[in-house]
């Protein structure tokens, strides 16, 4: 039974629950929104590390490095539209 | 030396899965495109219904935990191939797809309050925006649903090979990488929009 449900996983789950409440706790206390955003930010990032290591194995591949370097690109091409567009149109460049 | 996992045996298997990956690095640029032009026009309301407005706490809790709990459940699918626990597989990837049903059964009732409240794809900059970003995330998981069905038919019939482990493993890796998309649109569009 206990193989079913192995440890790292579980605790995976746990951390994701965790890290989820946490950013909810933002939305029922009264924090200033910009700490409030900076919560969001690390939760949010977090979060995804976790699934990326946990669950999707990503450590595991024998093509470790070829993942990284393509995750690596597409996350340097996501920051770059999100923060360029609004550094551009939104942060009155 | 570890023995490989019955999903990456062969170097067909291999590349299935890298293929993936590479896939899904093009999923991460068009939702990074899709939050640009959200975040860009979130204060855009014009006279429609705001975020703050229309946004319910109660349902968007009840997506988050559904998703987060099916990306644990597609995670054990996962660990019944390496045991080959044929029940376990079939058990955990039902309780995965009906927590995706769920999610999706409240998505789409809230979609359909919004409409019944005025906001609609053509009722502002931020509601159309905020709808396609919504929306593709959706049709992921709609198509996510109609996937994990083909997976369990075909796992049934045959059940756990190198074919089915080497699909089933591909599927969690989309069904992730949708969790870790909801995660950003839970935290920037829902969280951000409430507070804000």
């Amino acid at each position: 039974m206990s193989a079913l449900f192995p440890k790292q996983q579980v605790v995976g789950f746990i951390q994701s629950l965790v890290l989820t409440i946490i950013a909810l706790s933002v939305y029922f206390l009264d924090i200033p929104y910009r700490i409030s955003l900076i919560i969001l930010i690390v939760t949010a990032l977090l979060q995804g590390g976790l699934q990326l290591i946990v669950f999707m194995h990503m450590g595991e591949n024998e093509d470790k490095s070829v993942l990284y370097l393509n995750l690596g690109y597409a996350i340097f091409v996501a920051v770059t539209i999100v923060f360029g567009t609004l550094w551009t149109l939104l942060w009155g460049w | 030396m570890k023995s490989k996992p019955l999903y990456s045996l062969g170097e067909e298997s291999s590349n299935r899965i890298l293929g993936f990956w590479l896939f899904l690095g093009a999923e991460i640029a068009l939702f990074g495109t899709l939050f640009a032009v959200y975040l860009t026009l979130a204060n855009n309301t014009g006279s429609a219904p705001t975020q703050k407005e229309l946004f319910e706490m109660n349902g968007v809790m009840i997506e988050t935990f559904a998703l987060l709990t099916s990306s644990f459940t597609i995670g054990l699918v996962v660990n019944a191939i390496k045991l080959n626990h044929k029940k376990a597989f079939m058990s955990f990837l039902i309780i995965t797809l009906a927590l995706g049903a769920i999610f999706l059964g409240v998505e789409i009732t809230e979609f359909f309050t919004y409409v019944h409240e005025g906001a609609t794809l053509q009722s502002s900059g931020a509601l159309s925006s905020l709808f396609v970003l919504l929306g593709t995330h959706g049709a992921h998981v709609t198509f996510g649903m109609f996937w994990g069905i083909a997976i369990l038919i075909q796992t049934y019939r045959e059940g756990i090979t190198e074919t089915t482990a080497n699909k089933t493993f591909i599927y969690s890796l989309y069904w992730h990488f949708l969790d870790v998309v909801w995660i950003f649109i839970f935290s920037f569009v829902y969280v951000k929009g409430l507070i804000g």
